[in-house]
């Protein structure tokens, strides 16, 4: 194992921005086109998650805090493929029909909001050779992307 | 042109365009390798965090398993931004102590900096003490404590300790302390070359982690940023996201380095990636800003909201960073001020003075932070930052027309 050298030098100036648990998710999605399909994939911090013993429970709480609607307002369902866990972290990962892209789909990432006032949801999509942003914070509405 | 010279043209052109094309697949293949290295010493890193985990469940009377668990859980904090890794590294090290109370630096150096990474300054002082107490040999600790007296502003204090390590001053776990006095105390050109001479060395070693050679350039890139040498920035940064290119640190402080040049895409293009690996409210003021350059202003308005939500919801002393953000965007003037003070009660140090007088200039109170920045600049600090204010202050103290 390498002597963690710095790890016992530079404490105060490099984790001078980690001394507030800040509440945070990240979920990317990447279009597939030619299949039109687009892969999600959810990070969490273990330690932010609520108890999910098994596949169904793990649904409840992905589809309950992620919704996609088209332009028209009709929901578009997400299929839970698989979980892992690397090290604190705990990815998710699903599939999300998209025939005609991504532009415009409306999303609303309310995950973690029951537990959490200040979890912070952030959303970044790649398709058609562009990448957009989303933030989701508590009490927002669905957001469009462009 | 000839038919000749249009053949000649297009071999030149197919010769060019090829070594192009060659030279992006090897950046390309460069840059796999580098990311699989860094997934491989992740790997590792956990693994050895799992190893001693163990051990310590195996024996939970142990101090020194406990000490290294610990400073894993630190580096993994540093990599991934996650603060429970701080806490869990707090409480290893206050096992290890109970454990064993008598020689054990490695058990007090961890509690001190696991504090200080909480910015707990008071309290990892008292750990930095007892460890320099117990261990006058451990050179190390006392560069600590001095370092935890510049972040409290005592001084004098650090001025007595660093004054005594000046002969030691290259070693590697020293290096990086010393300059910041240096810095602080206004030799900024010194803390320059000592921390790239330190970066000089790292470089030619290969047993460290990337994210810890990655660091210097972090530190000597942020360091020339502050001093407006953007190109330097430029060279240092664009080293360290070779050798580390997911860090959300170096990808942060890009972001910044572009806002100072005017480059909204750029900016949100690392502040995007900064954030993709962890959450740092300060690059989402950056990126707000940014969007508002480019007339986004419900994008901007949408970073910006994030960030306060993230300070709001915070106890204790808001980070500098994020309080400079509020008050430059004239957002919770008051809340700034009220907490600035309260954390001037334990921490008087430069930067937390140049921020009481910039919430106080925020707050058109132009006396009051007059004397307070006089008290900032005492210290002898170079920071163009810190001379910004003065200026801005010292004009508005003298009224209009002055």
């Amino acid at each position: 194992m390498p002597l963690p050298i710095l790890a016992l030098v530079t404490a105060g100036a490099l984790l001078g921005d980690l001394r507030h648990p800040l509440h945070t998710s990240l979920t990317q999605i990447r279009l597939d086109a030619t299949r039109g399909i687009a892969t999600v994939t959810l990070r969490v911090f273990s330690q932010d998650l609520p108890s999910l013993v098994n596949d169904d429970a793990i649904r409840g709480f992905l589809l309950a805090g992620l919704l996609v609607t088209d332009p028209a307002g009709r929901p578009i369902p997400l299929q839970f493929q698989r979980r892992r866990v690397e090290s604190d972290v705990t990815y998710f990962e699903l599939m999300l029909d998209a025939p005609r892209g991504l532009t415009n789909l409306r999303i609303l990432n309310r995950l973690l909001w029951d537990r959490f006032g200040d979890q912070i949801n952030i959303l970044q999509a790649q398709y058609g050779g562009r990448q957009a942003s989303l933030l989701f914070l508590k009490g927002d509405a669905p957001k469009s992307l462009p | 042109m000839s038919l000749r010279g249009v053949v000649g043209f297009c071999i030149l052109l197919a010769v060019v365009v090829g070594a192009s094309v060659q030279q992006g697949r090897q950046r390309e293949s460069d840059h796999r390798q580098v990311l699989a290295h860094r997934g491989e010493e992740r790997r590792i890193r956990d693994a050895d965090i799992d190893f001693f985990a163990r051990r310590v469940k195996e024996d939970p009377t142990g101090a020194i398993d406990l000490a290294k668990l610990g400073g894993l859980y630190l580096r993994r904090a540093r990599e991934t931004g996650n603060n429970e890794d701080i806490l869990r590294a707090e409480r290893a090290a206050r096992r290890s102590i109970e454990n064993r109370r008598r020689s054990n630096s490695s058990g007090y150096r961890l509690l001190a900096n696991s504090l200080m990474g909480q910015h707990r300054f008071a309290e990892a002082r008292e750990a930095a003490f007892t460890l320099t107490a117990t261990d006058d040999a451990d050179l190390t600790g006392r560069a600590l404590l001095g370092e935890i007296d510049l972040e409290l502003g005592r001084y004098h204090e650090a001025d007595s300790l660093f004054n005594r390590l000046r002969v030691v001053r290259n070693q590697l776990t020293i290096a990086p302390r010393y300059a910041r006095w240096a810095e602080l105390r206004g030799r900024a050109g010194e803390a320059r070359r000592l921390l790239a001479d330190t970066r000089r060395a790292i470089l030619s070693r290969e047993d460290l982690p990337s994210e810890q050679v990655a660091w210097f350039d972090l530190r000597l890139g942020e360091f020339a940023l502050r001093m407006g040498a953007s190109n330097e920035a430029t060279m240092y940064l664009a080293h360290g996201l070779q050798v580390a290119p997911d860090d959300w640190r170096l990808l942060g402080a890009l972001a910044r380095l572009a806002a100072t040049r005017g480059d909204a895409r750029e900016t949100i293009e690392y502040g995007e990636r900064a954030i993709a690996q962890a959450l740092d409210p300060a690059t989402l003021g950056v990126v707000g800003d940014a969007y508002r350059t480019l007339g986004d202003t419900g994008k901007a308005e949408e970073y910006v909201r994030a960030m306060e939500t993230a300070v709001a919801t915070q106890l204790g002393p808001y980070h500098r960073a994020w309080s400079l953000y509020l008050l430059d965007h004239n957002r919770r003037i008051p809340d700034v001020l009220a907490n600035v003070k309260a954390e001037l009660q334990e921490r008087r140090d430069v930067y937390g003075y140049d921020l009481l007088a910039w919430a106080l200039y925020k707050s058109a109170r132009f006396p009051e932070a007059q004397t307070v920045m006089h008290q900032a600049l005492a210290v002898g600090t170079e920071d163009p930052l810190l001379q910004r204010h003065a200026r801005a202050i010292e004009a508005a103290a003298a009224g209009p027309g002055a």
